[in-house]
């Protein structure tokens, strides 16, 4: 083939050209004529797509090929082009979000204490504990621990033992999307659920101390809440 | 003074666990006061059994170390007011312990109870050690089957090196069916190779597959075979004589029908 510059196809719409965008648009133009010429009156009457990829076309340029199509009795019908290649065109920014950058040492207001983030299921054995909030992204299976000072959160079903606030903070809470610990701990008080218990919580529910005693309750964001009252 | 006894087989999943947990149920069912040591650190399993998991707080390797006295680690059964178990932990290694730790554990704990009983992990290493540090008598638990018979075979060596004499033998998850067209094992064949007292032959029920899952031993249902069979091990262990059950009385309504009119 000498000619894959230019590249033809019938569709149910109508002619499909896709044209090669890295030739110049003049030559370009020449080989359409010379396409269509070859073809006689055979495509006569139908509706062209013309496919540029990632050329940057003008008006005149559309002006020149509908003229082009006319003489050979055919309509443009659509016109496509593809996004230029995000490459040194400095349009890199639209495309990606910007990276912050933090100064360092500035202490943001709503922060609190340290916060340790696992990105996976803990299996039975496998225990962290850390002097901070614990936040795991998976489940925690049974005979797997989380021992923290702050609040643990479980992205997963919380199926073995947790001990929040376990320096003595009665604050803490336990959140899971699943919260069917094997043993709940918060700060000095220790809960199991009963031996007959067989109901399966399918909400995410929050534990926490109320009045002196662990309280597992169906979690509601905490602004909801607030306007709840 | 109570006694010791180490439950221990060398190969794993021949039914430790579960001979464990319904000899010491068995015993505090007939009054006995009675307590489960799981020295299978890192890998416990006699709590979950037992249906005890969300009870523990405190566990073996906190006991050994000092960190809380031995009455706060022990958990006390559902069941039984005589029985309690003393945890093993999950999160740390069967090295967590020594074999002195053991014995000073061991020797406290018989103090307290008529019987002690040590559920031990599998394999001859560290922890099959510890199992056996304070023990004064031991239960092979094998399988009619060549692998599990020959890792018994190795253990009752290596429990004689410790100058633990005479281990009482358990033969688990028997097929009676199997044995009769002489696909499996027989207990003659078994008896044969480890020469050790036979105090009880359990057959494989399903019973022991649910009863594991809602943590309540086998044991007590009276309906199950491998019950029956448990609770006259304990009888044994307590120094009753039972004579061994017949098994092969399992047949089918078919077989008995067959037998009547005398066509076997």
């Amino acid at each position: 083939m000498t000619n894959d510059s230019v590249v033809i196809k019938g569709s149910r719409e109508g002619i499909f050209l896709h044209l090669d965008p890295k030739i110049e648009f003049q030559v370009l133009k020449q080989k359409i004529a010379a396409k269509l010429a070859s073809s006689k009156e055979f495509l006569a009457g139908a509706q062209v797509i013309c496919d540029f990829g990632s050329r940057e076309i003008s008006a005149e340029d559309i002006t020149e090929l509908e003229n082009l199509f006319k003489l050979h009795k055919l309509q443009l019908k659509r016109i496509n082009v593809s996004r230029p290649e995000p490459n040194g065109r400095g349009d890199e920014k639209a495309k990606s979000p910007k990276l912050m950058e933090i100064p360092q040492g500035q202490i943001h207001p709503y922060a609190d204490e340290q916060t340790l983030l696992i990105k996976r299921t803990l299996r039975s054995g496998q225990s962290i504990s850390y002097d901070g909030n614990v936040v795991i992204l998976g489940d925690v299976n049974p005979g797997a621990e989380i021992v923290a000072s702050g609040n643990v959160i479980v992205m997963g079903a919380l199926r073995g033992v947790v001990h929040a606030g376990a320096t003595g903070n009665q604050g803490s809470i336990v959140t899971a999307l699943r919260l069917k610990p094997t043993q709940l701990r918060i700060a000095d008080q220790i809960t199991r659920a009963p031996d007959d218990d067989t109901e399966e919580p399918d909400v995410p529910e929050i534990a926490r101390i109320k009045n002196g005693i662990v309280t597992i309750e169906r979690y509601v964001p905490s602004e909801r809440q607030a306007r709840a009252r | 003074m109570g006694e010791v006894i180490v439950i221990t087989s060398g190969k794993g999943g021949v039914g430790k666990t579960t001979t464990t947990a319904n000899i010491g149920t068995g015993l505090a069912a007939l009054g006995y006061k009675v307590v489960m040591v799981d020295t299978d650190i890192g890998l416990r399993n006699l709590d979950v059994v037992m249906g005890l998991e969300n009870r523990i707080v405190y566990d073996i390797v906190d006991v050994a170390n000092g960190n809380c006295r031995l009455k706060q680690a022990l958990i006390k059964d559902k069941r039984f007011e005589s029985l309690f178990l003393l945890p093993a932990a999950q999160t740390k290694d069967k090295n967590a312990v020594s074999t002195s730790q053991m014995k000073e554990l061991v020797g406290n704990l018989k103090q307290e109870f008529d019987y002690v009983i040590i559920d031990c992990p599998a394999g001859i290493e560290q922890g099959f050690k510890n199992a056996i540090a304070g023990a004064e008598r031991a239960i092979v638990v094998t399988n009619p089957e060549v692998s599990a018979v020959r890792d018994a075979d190795r253990i009752i060596g290596l429990l004689e090196a410790e100058q633990l004499h005479d281990p009482m033998l358990v033969i688990n998850r028997l097929r009676p069916a199997m044995v009769k067209k002489g696909d499996m094992m027989n207990i003659f064949d078994v008896e044969d190779i480890l020469a050790i007292k036979i105090i009880g032959v359990v057959p494989e029920d399903e019973a022991i597959v649910v009863s594991t899952n809602r943590g309540e031993p086998a044991v007590l249902d009276m309906a199950s075979k491998a019950g029956q069979a448990y609770r006259n091990v304990v009888k044994r262990i307590s120094g009753e004589d039972v004579p061994l059950m017949n098994l092969e009385e399992s047949d089918g309504f078919v077989d008995k029908l067959k037998k009547l009119i005398g066509i076997r």
